[in-house]
């Protein structure tokens, strides 16, 4: 079999059975009037016949251009409807997912951090599999599809795109940061308890420091600052990146211990008469939800801030 | 991009438009022409790819082998060519000449030049 045979057998490898015959001739005759053309450059035949296939190109492309057929998975004409599928699907069913498995896994793992990895592997899963089957779905549509799924619409279009620097918004993010920072001062401070048949039951654990709701509140003061500071600015920059990491950083250092350790909130929840009210109530389970939601909080939390900071710059 | 360039000719800083973006615009004119000149000089004399390369090139249109023999098989499939095999030579090679259908369109595509350039040049600019 010489090189032009296994060129023609590269590009015809594709082509619908009626036209190839005759695009194997006219891909054969292109070889030869190629190589032609360079007859008087080198004298081995096959070094010439190398030459006349390096110029055609690849195979695959070349009977492409002959079928006039795209080279893309997805064409543009179904690229801007799978994007936008691919995103809704990755930003609502992966997160749902997680949770639902979350609450539905934690119960049967020793460890949160068992429970967890679980959560990582599900939502990986399922996000990899519907990428798949969606992408595999517009493919199809792509290739014998006629006309788009969906027209757009003028209500298709977003209010406005990114972080929202409107001082209304401003002032909503510093009231609900200076809400949550007063509330861990006043709950370190005064230590608050439950009553209930008579007896006062205190709602942190013992070995629970009021120091560890000094340092969140701080922690929220400081990223009350950075909130002003980025609405003064009106746009969002590396430093925003920066103290995201390293806020959310101290945070989960300052709450995670505790939370793993179930040392949070005092056994009154689960036990006696206030326990007694939430059947199946499990503390140790309710200290690693709590613990994941921080955990997911400051993912979201630097990722957004990540992904602000890069569309601001382009 | 535009840059600032300086023009040693008339002594001066004018502006001048980058290589690559003429290229560019260049192409996006010229996209579309290589069927319309195909069938022109395929309507006046029959023949096949690779000198039908050389004709376009004298008249200041270069193709590639790889991108003129798929066009020149669609245009076929269209009605717009016919082909014949001439196995008078020494190895047979196909010939291609335009069809009543092709030349039917070269007149269109002509009008519609024709047309496209008289807008072109009443809109002037500098």
């Amino acid at each position: 079999m010489t090189l032009t045979d296994r060129y023609i057998a590269a590009a015809v490898r594709g082509v619908p059975a009626d036209q190839k015959a005759d695009i194997e001739a006219d891909i054969r005759s292109l070889i030869l009037d190629t190589m032609e053309v360079h007859e008087g450059e080198v004298e081995d035949p096959e070094h010439l016949e190398r030459i006349a296939l390096e110029e055609l190109g690849d195979p695959e492309r070349l009977a492409s251009t002959y079928l006039d057929r795209e080279l893309a998975l997805i064409g543009p004409r179904y690229y801007l409807q799978w994007k936008k599928y691919t995103f809704w699907l990755l930003v609502l069913v992966v997160p749902t997912i997680a949770i639902v498995s979350f609450i539905a896994t934690i119960a049967d793992s020793s460890s949160a951090w068992e429970a967890i990895l679980d959560v990582i592997a599900t939502a990986g899963t399922v996000g990899v599999q519907m990428v798949f089957w969606l992408t595999f779905a517009f493919f199809i549509a792509d290739r014998y599809g006629k006309e788009p799924v969906e027209k757009w619409k003028v209500s298709d279009l977003p209010e406005s795109y990114g972080p929202d620097f409107s001082t209304k918004g401003a002032i909503g993010e510093v009231l609900v940061l200076a809400l949550a920072a007063g509330l861990a001062f006043w709950a370190g401070w005064v230590r608050p308890s439950v009553t209930s048949g008579g007896e006062r039951h205190p709602v942190f654990h013992e070995n629970f420091d009021s120091w560890v709701l000094y340092a969140f509140g701080i922690a929220v003061l400081v990223e009350m600052i950075v909130v002003i500071v980025r609405h003064l600015r009106g746009r969002y920059g590396l430093l925003d990146v920066i103290a995201a990491v390293v806020l959310n950083g101290a945070i989960l250092a300052i709450a995670l211990p505790p939370l793993l350790g179930h040392e949070v909130f005092s056994a009154a929840w689960s036990e006696g008469e206030i326990g007694s009210r939430f059947e199946n109530f499990d503390l140790g389970q309710a200290h690693n939800l709590v613990g994941a939601l921080f955990i997911a909080f400051a993912i979201w939390d630097v990722a957004s801030t990540a992904y602000y900071w890069y569309k601001s710059k382009r | 991009m535009f840059g600032l360039q300086y023009c040693a000719q008339h002594s001066n800083v004018i502006y001048m438009v980058a290589e690559e973006i003429i290229a560019s615009h260049r192409q996006e004119l010229k996209r579309g022409t290589a069927a319309l000149a195909s069938l022109s000089l395929l309507a006046a004399e029959a023949d096949y790819g690779y000198n039908l390369i050389g004709r376009l090139a004298e008249v200041g249109i270069e193709i590639e082998a790889n991108t003129l023999y798929p066009l020149l098989r669609r245009l076929e499939k269209q009605g717009l060519l016919t082909s014949d095999w001439d196995t008078t030579e020494a190895r047979p090679r196909k010939f291609y000449s335009t069809s009543e259908d092709g030349i039917s369109l070269i007149e269109i595509l002509r009008k519609d030049w024709d047309a496209m350039t008289t807008v072109i040049t009443a809109i002037g600019g500098k």
